[in-house]
């Protein structure tokens, strides 16, 4: 299948007071076209940094250490600041955690969406202004008609703080899938809102996918949203991503031992099931632990783990990042 | 269910927030955040008050510490009407009911080592003996070291924080926790640890708790009974085992629905509720969920739902015959 | 127990990671270690000027050496009294240095209490001391301190208190600010919750927290309060004659411009560049302690 973003061997570290902060340590993905693709991980894995390095908004204080980010046969991270603004907010679009923060307070929804589809080229260039304000105005009636709103005119007029938290969301979406993006990045998009809601987003944001066939990244720590709604999951720990591969066969039979704790540390709601906690916390990703990232957590730990870490390998048609599993990486 | 099993006792609890406005700040209205919560916890059982934001529970947990005052209702601790307690009781009270707030992190002075905070606490209660060999040993009950007295808020992980949260709660030795979304802020295997503590606190030690929360997979984990709230009434209750299993409400049923599972394919009931709640600063006349619910009939626009038993301690607040 | 040992020492050298950067931060930028050493120099003046040079030197009147030029013998020249202003400048630090410090200590002691106390307590005892605040406020701070140093007079202590007046409302605003915020944090639901007193809550947990951004505001504004009171000796509200505060040997100097441009120039520059040390400073100090700013 078509790869609409191919992530090789990046690596982002942060400078601060502390030291550097080895955010990412060389990860590997891929997403292919019309799939949505879940990445998951805990405080400090390093899934934010990774949809910040792809979009190129990465804080100041960050470093590129390495890899590439290919972006329809570009690599984004080579393009200038002025090349990467006409993919960001057009080919790639995002959505956030919270929509408060990312619309803004004084101007009238209207306004901020125009100035989104004035990022299309095919709409800037109408000379004739009125007939550019109605192809805008026609544009944002139909985007809200899509996430199913149930009067776009008056949301146009609004201002954000008149609007619910899941209506804000419907806007933040409608306005990302508004210009057919190839990619949306979707950062932890229902954790503000309450279960009924985020189930209402959830699969509006899965109807407009498959209606548009886009590709999606959702980022989020929910392993439940992810089985629901993915196609394929990566699991992310300490800056690396140590498993990947098709939601069915990771959720059936996890091999990663940082997945199977994962799993094991879930209570659930469909079923009695008892829980089990994965010891220790996160390590310092400025004196990441040698060897293995997980190995002081994990309960399988040998001795090779303490020393070297592991390479990505492929078993049982996924990827795993771990010692347990020596089968050398083939293909691909 | 004899009542000297009852540790915490609500009747018709109702609490309005006035709105005030103009210059001479006078009301002009109200938020009904909570208008009807009803229901007993007995000693050493864990209960817990299920519902999305603005459902009103987390208000019911301030009221039941006094942190705020009730508008209207009872509340009775082992038996005796609090209300209206002052000064030396409210402070005897207080001692016997702790609280767990959400955010650990903002929860605690940021300025002040655990030690300070914890024994602090202590003294404010006139605690006797070595009260630091006390905070050594709470720490402990916790799964933290006496090293960790000497840190402050920022220098534990999330994980210990709460654990600390906890364990300034303990030091008064108090009967009935409050947990206010205690795992909310914490990542799915620091929120897995602390589950843990807090049912072999609750095995060793015999604390009663209230679990405020919207996660229902960390209630069904955790709770013996829940009781289900929106928009400030309760609508349904009954023990989590039969909520979880036969759940008679529209809305306990959507929400249960709502929740993701972590199961590629899982089989579930295919509830999306339409809108979101709507503002608190009306009153409901008729059933607070008419306005969201899928199964509704004509006589949900007429008339307040009765209240039924379905089975024995099973309620339902819902014109539905079941 | 290991683990926790390693954590114990790892977060202290954290603590001494931060307080490096912390350092590091202050004296990397140029403009800050140039103020640090104006104040510095400036503070060693005020400490050990009197040994340095005869401290009766302002009641050494002497018309036989009246408007004398810079020279060897008097490096700055002499005024109309005929008094070294070398020796003046040098003993005039003591008193800039002192009623900036003092002023600025004591309005943030009054406005750190006010506000504190009206944030806190709210209702009627907030309203009536915010509308006190707003009335001083109302006026220009100069133009009020001119008017209450004329009403009390003239003299070192009535300047202070003028200056004292003006400066406290800023910080008590501030303060109210402060302690109206902190008051809504959790923690101080918590406390209530644990049943500590509202006394305790407000002495050990609200002011400690509310009060370490008045220290970055006291910093800031030593400068502007040392121009405040040379700019009101200046205009003759100042000490007398014979107290060489540096407002005031200006103004002793003023009717001279012409003839003897160095009684006004040199007491001037010496005012403008020690309080442009002090606001340097507490720039400085501002970045260090507001991690806001930090990156």
């Amino acid at each position: 299948m078509e790869k609409v973003l191919e992530v090789k061997d990046l690596s982002v570290q942060f400078k601060t007071y502390r030291g550097i902060v080895k955010a990412l340590n060389g990860i590997s993905f891929d997403v292919l076209k019309g799939e949505m693709l879940g990445l998951a991980g805990e405080t400090g894995s390093g899934k934010s940094v990774t949809s910040q390095a792809i979009m190129r908004t990465l804080p100041e204080n960050s470093k590129i250490a390495g890899g590439s980010v290919l972006f329809e046969g570009k690599d984004l991270l080579k393009l200038t600041e002025k090349d990467i603004e006409m993919v960001r907010g057009r080919s790639i679009t995002a959505v956030f955690q919270d929509p408060h923060t990312y619309l803004n307070p004084v101007f009238r929804i209207g306004q901020q969406f125009k100035d989104i589809l004035l990022n299309d080229p095919a709409i800037s260039s109408i000379k004739d202004k009125k007939k550019r304000e109605a192809t805008i105005n026609e544009k944002m009636t139909q985007s809200f008609r899509d996430v199913k709103m149930p009067s776009p005119e008056r949301i146009i007029r609004s201002y954000p703080h008149e609007l619910s938290g899941g209506m804000k969301q419907r806007v933040l979406i409608a306005m990302a899938f508004s210009l057919k993006p190839s990619l949306i990045i979707a950062d932890e998009p229902t954790t503000a809102l309450d279960v009924t809601i985020q189930a209402q987003v959830l699969r509006l944001m899965r109807e407009l996918q498959k209606k548009y066939h886009t590709s999606v990244v959702l980022i989020t720590h929910d392993l439940g949203v992810i089985a629901e709604n993915c196609d394929r999951i990566a699991i992310m720990y300490a800056g690396r991503i140590v498993e990947f591969g098709d939601v069915k066969t990771v959720y059936a039979k996890p091999l990663h031992p940082y997945t199977q704790g994962l799993m094991r540390a879930l209570p659930r709601a469909d079923k009695d099931a008892q829980i089990e906690s994965i010891g220790g916390t996160v390590p310092d990703l400025v004196n990441p632990p040698k060897g293995c990232t997980f190995h002081e957590r994990c309960r399988n730990v040998m001795d090779v783990c303490k020393t070297s870490p592991p390479s990505p390998l492929f078993h049982e048609g996924r990827i795993v990042e771990c010692h347990l599993y020596n089968e050398p990486l083939g293909g691909s | 269910m004899s009542d000297s099993d009852i540790a915490l006792r609500l009747e018709g609890l109702q609490k309005w927030f006035p709105i005030t406005g103009g210059l001479l700040q006078k009301t002009v209205g109200y938020v009904y955040a909570v208008d009807d919560a009803t229901f007993d916890i007995k000693k050493g059982e864990t209960v817990a008050l299920v519902g999305e934001s603005g459902s009103g529970k987390s208000t019911v947990g301030l009221v039941i510490n006094q942190l705020e005052r009730a508008t209207g209702g009872r509340i009775f601790y082992n038996g005796k009407e609090i209300s209206n307690l002052k000064g030396k009781d409210l402070n005897a009270y207080r001692s016997k009911i702790q609280m767990v707030f959400q955010d650990p992190q903002a929860s605690m002075d940021p300025r002040m080592r655990l030690k300070d905070a914890i024994i602090e606490v202590m003294k404010a209660h006139r605690i006797e003996g070595d009260v630091y060999k006390k905070a050594v040993e709470i720490m402990e009950r916790v799964g933290l070291s006496e090293e960790h007295l000497y840190r402050y808020p920022h220098e534990l992980s999330g994980g210990q924080r709460q654990r600390a949260v906890i364990a300034r709660a303990l030091s008064l030795n108090p009967e009935f926790i409050i947990l206010d979304e205690p795992t909310a802020s914490l990542d799915v295997s620091v929120q897995a640890q602390v589950l843990e503590l807090l049912r072999e606190l609750q095995r060793k030690y015999g604390y009663t708790y209230l679990l405020i929360t919207h996660n229902l997979a960390v209630v069904r984990y955790i709770s013996s009974r829940t009781v289900v709230m929106y928009r400030g009434f309760w609508v349904e209750k009954s023990t989590t085992k039969r909520l979880f299993k036969s759940a008679a409400h529209p809305y306990t049923l959507a929400l249960l629905s709502s929740v993701p599972i972590p199961e590629p394919g899982a089989v579930k009931r295919d509830i999306i509720l339409q809108g979101e709640p709507s503002n608190p600063t009306k009153r409901a006349t008729l059933c607070p969920f008419a306005e969201r619910c899928p199964l509704i009939m004509p006589i949900c626009k007429e008339k307040m739902p009765p209240i039924r038993e379905l089975e024995q301690d099973h309620f339902v607040r819902c014109w539905l015959e079941h | 127990m290991t683990s926790t040992n390693r954590n114990s020492s790892r977060t202290g050298s954290l603590k001494y990671k931060e307080f490096r950067y912390s350092l590091h931060l202050l004296f990397s930028n140029k403009l800050v270690v140039f103020g640090m050493c104006i104040v510095l120099f400036f503070s060693t003046l005020a400490i050990i000027g009197p040994l340095l040079v005869d401290p009766n030197e302002p009641m050494n009147v002497n018309f036989k050496n009246d408007l004398l030029p810079p020279s060897w013998e008097h490096p700055f020249g002499t005024d109309d009294l005929g008094r070294d202003v070398f020796k003046l400048v040098i003993l005039g630090a003591r008193y800039d240095l002192s009623i900036s410090l003092l002023v600025v200590a004591i309005a943030a002691i009054v406005g750190i209490f006010v506000g504190a106390v009206s944030g806190y307590v709210g209702g009627k005892v907030d309203e009536l001391f915010m509308r006190i605040v707003d009335i001083l406020f109302a006026f220009p701070g100069l133009i009020l301190a001119m008017a209450i140093s004329m009403v009390l007079g003239r003299s070192f202590l009535n300047l202070f208190l003028s200056l004292v007046l003006v400066w406290w409302t800023s910080y008590a605003r501030f303060m109210r600010g402060q302690v109206l915020a902190e008051r809504e944090k959790l923690y101080v639901k918590a406390s209530k919750s644990l049943g500590l007193s509202n006394f305790r809550t407000l002495f050990r947990h609200v002011l400690p927290n509310a009060v370490f951004p008045m220290i970055i505001l006291a910093t800031m504004d030593i400068g502007s309060v040392m121009l405040s009171a040379a700019g009101l000796s200046f205009i003759g509200l100042g000490p007398s004659p014979f107290e060489p505060e540096w407002g005031t040997l200006v103004n002793r100097g003023a009717p001279y411009l012409f003839m003897a441009p160095w009684l006004i120039s040199i007491p001037g520059v010496t005012i403008l560049l020690a309080s442009l040390g002090f606001n340097l400073m507490g720039d400085g100090i501002r970045d260090v302690l507001d991690p806001r700013l930090r990156r």
